[in-house]
């Protein structure tokens, strides 16, 4: 099986933001990332650096993809939500489909109930962009970058 | 998984340093990450030990701007090598762009590389996968140690697939051949990429 790569084109980036943006205003949640379940950002709103955002996305799919295996051991196919509770802030992450999954990080200004409500009614609008996106197989304008180096140049 | 994200300018590949406990996976990326300037990578992030072996995976995030209009981004990732920890390896495996094998040119070493090539087959058939549609290369590290197998050797031993791969010798722990190594699978993903 050939892996297929997401495509995001303008329209699907401003529909995702969109959807995303008003999750983050109605949850009051302070940061978002939609991530494939490789690890890989498919979208971010809010506020984080740039670098912790991927750091972020890489070990949260980890964890998700390890909690789903220790699902698995007690007979349940997977759980759907994963919750981390800190001093200050706090981590939810649950599926949209099955290919992505939602993170978002909150403060004392929401509740876990709050954020709950509006993951799962975002997870319901932000499927349909994220079915398509991962639906595409065509790829073009792509760099050839021939034998160039990319690292180690210095 | 590969995403080109049109409206971003931005390609992100994820790539896998998989091998035998101790061939130097962690090595080569803290090589990198030790080499690279500060603009083109992330931190570098270890689940390990106590013991400083790999429990999960070490993460180092790379990228480069301007790549034809684009900025690439590559994802790199090891997975554990110790045998008992095969669960966690094989979810690293899960959107896999591009393999790096290391394997460890040790004498004493020779079962345990084939035992871990045949383990990462095993683990990319559980997702369907299969080697022949993904980008490869093998690197040969540790060959400042003795005794050592030849290249002719391990390539009888891990390159006798119907496709040959490129093949680095590389001293991981020094940089010798990692850089070469990492552009040739970078090289090779955007490649298949562009081929899709």
């Amino acid at each position: 099986m050939d892996i297929q790569p997401v495509i995001i084109y303008e329209e699907d980036a401003r529909d995702l933001a969109q959807r995303l943006d008003a999750f983050l205003k109605a949850s009051r949640s302070s940061l978002v990332i939609l991530i494939d379940r490789s690890g890989q950002i498919i979208a971010e709103r809010g506020y984080s650096r740039k670098r912790d955002a991927e750091e972020l996305a890489a070990l949260a799919a980890a964890a998700f993809a390890a909690t789903e295996q220790v699902a698995k051991l007690i007979g349940e196919d997977s759980f759907s939500v994963l919750f981390h509770q800190g001093e200050e802030r706090n981590i939810h992450l649950s599926v949209v489909g099955d290919t992505a999954l939602m993170l978002t990080a909150f403060d004392d200004r929401t509740t876990l109930g709050l954020v709950r409500l509006y993951a799962g009614e975002a997870a319901q609008t932000l499927l349909p962009v994220v079915q398509r996106i991962h639906g595409r197989s065509v790829v073009t304008g792509l760099p050839d970058i021939g034998e160039r180096r990319l690292f180690g140049n210095a | 998984m590969a995403s080109i994200n049109y409206a971003q300018r931005e390609i992100t590949c994820k790539i896998v340093y998989y091998g035998c406990a101790l061939s130097g996976k962690t090595s080569n990326l803290e090589y990198i990450h030790a080499n690279v300037p500060a603009v083109e990578k992330g931190g570098l992030v270890s689940l390990s030990t106590q013991g400083d072996r790999t429990l999960f995976f070490d993460f180092l995030p790379l990228e480069v701007q301007d790549v034809g209009g684009f900025t690439a981004k590559f994802q790199l990732y090891t997975v554990p090598g110790q045998v008992v920890y095969n669960a966690t390896r094989r979810l690293v495996l899960r959107g896999v762009d591009g393999l790096v094998f290391v394997a460890d040119s040790q004498w004493s070493k020779a079962k345990e590389n084939v035992e871990s090539f045949q383990n990462m087959l095993d683990n990319l058939s559980q997702y369907g996968y299969a080697l022949e549609s993904i980008p490869y290369v093998l690197q040969y590290n540790k060959r400042d140690l003795s005794p050592i197998a030849p290249g002719h050797y391990l390539d009888f031993t891990l390159n006798r697939r119907q496709r040959r791969v490129p093949v680095f010798e590389t001293s991981a722990t020094v940089g010798t051949g990692v850089f070469d190594c990492l552009n040739a699978v970078c090289r090779l993903v955007l490649a298949k990429l562009r081929a899709a």
